[in-house]
Order: C-alpha cells, then sequence, then structure tokens
C-alpha cells in the first residue's frame, strides 16, 4: 500500500525520502518575477535562472544541490505616484545563492546534512543544517526532525558604515501518514528564533527588535481520486510570531495527468493569505520618530490579504526528458485581510510570475 | 525632432479612471506626464502642447545645439556681445541672482570644467588640467548688461545645468494651465512640477530616490502644487580607492563636493527648488540647512552617512 500511495506525488518531499533516488536528475529552470503597484508605473522584476540536482553517490548515499543566480531590477513598491530625483547609473542587484545536502540512508531512518549560502552586494548569508527521519516498519507513518543555524551579514550600499550580524536558529518536526491507498496527511511544525540586526537599511526611519522568534504549523492532505486519476492536495497553515504578526494561508491545487499514457500533467491552483500588522508598523510617512521607538513603515509587514490562481503544464518525453511551464498571478489588497480592516494607505499590488523548466534523469 | 506624433501613451483608466500617462524623451534622459482629464482627446492635446514646449526649450537653451541661443553665446566669447531676448534675459537674470545669493558657489560658468572631468574614464583628472580651466569660470567676469552678454575670454561658457530642465518645467506647467488642465504633473528626469490635486482633491505623492539604491525611495512629499527637484551625487560620479567624485562641482577649487548625498526642495516653482537644492548640495550640511531654513521651504537632505534629515516636512 506505501508504494502505490507513493505514486501519488513525489511532491510530497518527506513520503518519497524514505528511499535512495534510483537515478540522477538534473533539472533547469528559468524564472521571471514582476509586481507592480495600482496607480504607479513602479515594477520591480527579477530574472531567476536555476540548476538543481540529485545524484546517488555511493550504495546508500546520495546527493542533492542547487544553484541560482538572481537578477533584480526596478523600485519595490511603495505610497508614490511618481519619483524625484535622477536615475542615475542603471542599478542592478545581482544575488548568487546556492545549496548542497548530503544524505544516508539506513534501513528505517536516514540522516542528511545540508550547507546553504548566498550573496549580493549588501547582503551575505551561510547556514547549516541537520536532519533525520524515521519510518515504521510498515512505513505508513514517518517522522522529521530537523535542526538549522543561519549566519547572516547585514551592510547597507547607502551607510559605509554599517556593518552587522543576524543569527538565526530553527528546528522541525513533521510526521507523514499513510491514511489509506488513497490519502496521505502531513504535519509539520516549526519554530526559528532570529537574533541581531533586523532592521531594513534601505528605509529611513525604521527599527526594528533585535529579536524575532516565529512559529508556524502547516497540515497537508492529499488525496487520488480513482475516477479522474487526479491528486487534490489541500494545505493550511497558521503562523504566528513575537512581532505581533498572525497569518493563515489556504490553498489548494488539482494535479491532472491526461493524455496518452499520462504524459502531460495539468496543475491548477489557487491561494488566500492573510496577515496581521507587526505591532510597531505604521502607515504615517517617516517623518520625525522617535529614537528609540520601534517603528515600520514597510508594506511587508502590515495587515493584508491576497489572492493568488496559478496553472501549471508539464510533460514527459522519451528518454526520461520531461519540460514544464507554470503561469502564477496574485493581487494583494488591504480589503482582503480575515480579521482586521487592514492598513488603508497600501494601494493594490499584483504580481505575475512565470517559470519554465527542463528535466533530465540519468 | 518630430513634433508631430505623440510618443507612447498608457491609458490607466482602467484601474484608475480619466487618467492618462505619456512617457518621452528628451532633456537627456526618459520623461513622464499624466493627466487626469474626462476624455483621452483632451489629455493627448494637452500633453502634445506640453512636449513641444518641452522641446522648444531644450533646443532654444542645449548646449548641445548648435543653433541654440546658448551656443550662439558661447561661440562668441572673446569676441563681442550677443544681443538676446526676453526670456533668455530672464533666465540671465535669474542666474545673477543665485550667483549672488550663492557668494558665488551657483555659477553657471562652471561648466567648462566638463573638459577635466570625464566620469566615464574612472580616472581623476590633474590638478593641471583643472587650474588650466578655473580662470575661464567665473559669472562676475561676464559682462550682462541686458540685453547684451559678453563673455569676456575665448573658450568661457555658459550652461543651465542646474536650472534649464527646472525652467522646462515650469513652462510645461504654464502651458497646462493656460489651456485649463489643472489635475496632473510633469516629471522631466526627477523634476517634478504639478499642476494641481488630484480629481478627488487629495495631493500626489512625490518619492524621493533613494541615493544609493535607485529601487528604494527615502522619503514621500505630498503636494497638491507646486514643485519638487533633487539634486544628488548620484547622477554622475565615479568611486575611486572608496570615494565618490560627483558632477556637482565647486566652480572656485574645480573639485567636486562631496558633504551630502542628495537634497530635495519643495518649492512654489521649479526652477527655485532646482537652484536651491543645487546650492545647498555646494553648501554642505550646516550651510545649506541655513540657506534653506532661511527660504522656509521644506526640503529632505540625505548626509553623506544616507541619514535623512527634513525640514518642515508635514502630511
Amino acid at each position: 500500500m506505501a508504494a502505490s500511495a507513493l505514486q501519488l506525488l513525489g511532491a510530497c518531499a518527506t513520503a518519497s525520502a524514505q528511499s535512495m533516488p534510483a537515478a540522477s536528475t538534473v533539472r533547469f529552470q528559468y524564472s521571471y518575477y514582476q509586481d507592480w503597484q495600482a496607480g504607479t508605473d513602479e515594477r520591480m522584476t527579477i530574472h531567476a535562472p536555476m540548476m538543481w540536482v540529485e545524484a546517488p553517490i555511493a550504495e546508500k548515499t546520495a546527493i542533492e544541490a542547487g544553484f541560482v543566480v538572481d537578477t533584480m531590477s526596478g523600485a519595490s513598491p511603495t505610497f508614490h505616484d511618481t519619483l524625484s530625483g535622477a536615475s542615475g547609473k542603471d542599478i542592478e542587484d545581482d544575488r548568487n545563492s546556492g545549496d548542497i545536502t548530503i544524505t544516508q540512508y539506513f534501513e528505517s531512518f536516514s540522516v542528511s546534512l545540508g550547507g546553504v549560502y548566498s550573496t549580493e552586494d549588501d547582503y551575505d548569508s551561510q547556514g547549516g543544517s541537520i536532519s533525520g527521519r524515521y519510518w515504521t516498519p510498515s512505513k505508513n507513518t514517518t517522522f522529521l526532525l530537523g535542526l538549522n543555524a543561519n549566519h547572516d551579514r547585514v551592510r547597507s550600499t547607502n551607510n559605509p558604515e554599517l556593518d552587522e550580524l543576524k543569527r538565526n536558529f530553527g528546528t522541525v518536526f513533521g510526521v507523514t501518514q499513510i491514511l489509506d491507498k488513497n490519502s496521505i496527511m502531513q504535519s509539520n511544525i516549526s519554530y526559528d528564533s532570529v537574533d541581531g540586526y533586523l532592521t531594513d537599511p534601505y528605509k529611513t526611519a525604521d527599527h526594528r527588535p533585535a529579536s524575532r522568534d516565529r512559529f508556524a504549523w502547516l497540515t497537508r492532505y492529499i488525496r487520488y481520486i480513482e475516477s479522474s486519476e487526479a491528486s487534490l492536495h489541500a494545505d493550511y497553515r497558521f503562523y504566528t510570531d513575537s512581532w505581533n504578526i498572525d497569518a493563515h494561508t489556504f490553498e489548494l491545487a488539482w494535479y491532472q495527468p491526461f493524455g496518452t499514457a499520462d504524459q502531460w500533467m495539468l496543475r491548477p491552483r489557487v491561494r488566500y493569505y492573510s496577515q496581521t500588522e507587526a505591532k510597531f508598523y505604521s502607515d504615517l510617512e517617516p517623518v520625525d520618530i522617535l529614537d528609540d521607538r520601534f517603528y515600520t513603515a514597510d508594506q511587508r509587514l502590515s495587515a493584508f490579504g491576497s489572492i493568488g490562481l496559478g496553472l501549471k503544464l508539464s510533460r514527459e518525453f522519451e528518454g526520461d526528458f520531461s519540460a514544464s511551464i507554470s503561469y502564477d498571478f496574485t493581487y494583494t489588497d488591504n480589503g482582503l485581510a480575515l480579521a482586521t480592516s487592514g492598513s488603508p494607505n497600501i494601494s493594490e499590488f499584483y504580481l505575475n510570475y512565470v517559470s519554465i523548466g527542463f528535466a533530465k534523469k540519468f | 525632432m518630430s513634433q508631430s506624433a505623440l510618443p507612447k501613451s498608457f491609458d490607466l483608466s482602467e484601474l484608475n479612471p480619466g487618467v492618462f500617462d505619456y512617457n518621452f524623451f528628451a532633456l537627456g534622459g526618459p520623461n513622464q506626464i499624466r493627466l487626469c482629464a474626462e476624455t483621452k482627446a483632451t489629455a493627448d492635446s494637452i500633453a502634445a502642447a506640453m512636449i513641444t514646449e518641452v522641446q522648444r526649450v531644450e533646443a532654444k537653451f542645449s548646449r548641445y545645439q548648435e543653433d541654440s541661443v546658448l551656443s550662439r553665446i558661447n561661440n562668441c566669447a572673446g569676441k563681442h556681445a550677443v544681443a538676446v531676448d526676453k526670456e533668455t534675459a530672464a533666465l540671465l537674470d535669474y542666474a545673477d541672482n543665485c550667483f549672488k545669493q550663492s557668494d558665488g558657489l551657483f555659477d553657471v560658468t562652471s561648466g567648462v570644467l566638463r573638459k577635466a572631468w570625464d566620469f566615464k574614464s574612472a580616472t581623476l583628472p590633474s590638478q593641471t588640467q583643472i587650474d588650466v580651466l578655473l580662470p575661464l569660470i567665473g559669472w562676475d567676469k561676464v559682462e550682462w548688461k541686458p540685453p547684451h552678454i559678453k563673455l569676456p575670454k575665448v573658450g568661457m561658457q555658459i550652461d543651465f545645468g542646474g536650472i534649464g530642465k527646472e525652467y522646462a518645467v515650469d513652462r510645461a506647467v504654464t502651458v497646462a494651465h493656460e489651456l485649463g488642465m489643472i489635475s496632473g504633473f510633469v516629471n522631466l528626469g526627477g523634476d517634478v512640477g504639478v499642476l494641481g490635486p488630484k480629481p478627488d482633491g487629495s495631493k500626489w505623492h512625490i518619492g524621493i530616490v533613494h541615493p544609493r539604491t535607485a529601487r528604494e525611495t527615502i522619503a514621500t512629499v505630498a503636494i497638491s502644487k507646486g514643485a519638487v527637484a533633487t539634486s544628488g551625487d548620484y547622477e554622475r560620479f565615479m568611486e575611486l580607492d572608496g570615494k565618490r567624485y560627483c558632477h556637482i562641482l565647486n566652480p572656485r577649487t574645480g573639485w567636486p563636493v562631496s558633504e551630502l548625498q542628495s537634497v530635495s526642495v519643495v518649492a512654489e516653482s521649479c526652477i527655485l527648488a532646482g537652484s536651491l537644492s543645487t546650492m545647498a548640495m555646494l553648501y554642505g550640511m550646516e550651510q545649506g540647512r541655513a540657506l534653506l531654513d532661511e527660504n522656509k521651504m521644506t526640503c529632505l537632505i540625505v548626509d553623506r552617512l544616507g541619514k535623512l534629515s527634513t525640514i518642515r516636512l508635514e502630511e
């Protein structure tokens, strides 16, 4: 039963992690992200080519590695209608990041060690993680326990004297349970604690506390529907932190294979997200803020709701080759927040995301 | 330059009814006009008139065009006086006033220093290169007896950097008002003139570009009339050994100023906002602040370390 349930989806990472990858896979993906704010022509665009590899490197050892280059340009969202000031040089921000994980497999458990790094002009980050998975003899239940730590260096191309540190420790505990031959349930709880310089150096009058504790609980239900040979994924995630932000995410995705030998797959999805504002968030424009008070006008910490719609199409070809293309659209507005009325000064915000990917197994 | 076809325009009226945006290239950079009108036809004709006026001002006062008034004056340097029309005379009077107000720091004859400073080359000029040009600088040397102007030495030049683009903004606003358009704004390369409040009576929010990260703003000013101009050390510059050399040059020493990252001023006219912001950059923090305080303007100053201070900024 475990085997057929596993055929549901490879997207259920914990379940498929019970066994060594049989073949090596190389995946190349190119993503394009563009956002803009209603009533202005301020746009931010990001181009991100990415490469990912998974391969067995010994009888019971596998390696997984990924590398991304992001090129970002444009303005980030704010309140304004137009800009005063010379356009100056074309400012582009490039970020390189990579991660690598080595997993050793045993009879009823596996252990993984991972490293991650990210660098850009004004921000460097390195981190490591260790995690273990244990599965019961019937393989119907899998437990996950993980620990991770990150060390970041925050600087600013604006202020040559800024050089600060930020440290993050986190832990995750999860359970994946095969309920019956057509359904799987997964639930993960994570906690992390960040200390150090959390203020945004590019926003004046931005002063955030030096610590932030975060808790999240994600539950996912996957069901295989025999009549249409499709699967349904339903997710709910609850988030809360010490800055008073509470957030809820609801997502539904439908995976529908079709065509000869089910070579094609269509995946529509819909997502709703709502968050409350940070306790020190304020809409007021940054004027004379008292020195010691915590304050931010960063919209990402305001109260808002968003709706996302996405569609992905993929196809398997001869010779273990596959290709996919996906499109996601998100609309964010203060009026969409659940409990509160949201922060009034935020303009509506739109986001387009397109991604094309190719993968080959060896 | 073709004046017939209207440039690319965006109809934002789906998201915002009655709002029309026009983007066009002039004065060496991208420019924007936003008008709020009942019909696109009304907005189109007013935008066309505004753009024509900007192009006229550019052609008349551009140092890059051989047949401009400025080029004529400069070509006669060291030879004879040139008679100018009322509009040019008014600008020269204004330049004269700026010179006096700033104890000679704001000087329209300092453009000749361009010959020593090539920001694309990433090489500093030698002191000799600068010393050779210094005797050609000095508005006090210029014989300005309206309507005649004479630059006494060959090689002396006048350019309206710091007031030319701002003047074009003011002229575009005037043309719009004459045609009855009172809601919208014009933005010429970062110098903004507001025609009047938004149709619902609220103010326009003008973001001030962050002097170091173009994709962020450092502050926002909200105005329903008047203008905002920004002068900064990030427009044209080079950085060598961690030190920045920008295009705002002190006419007495020939070297760039380095005390402030940017100054933005809100004033009734763009030419006033532009000249005050340039003067404040030339003066530096203390005297710059004092100058702006004395003139009772709202302004935003970003110092060398990126710290923002504001005078009279309110919502």
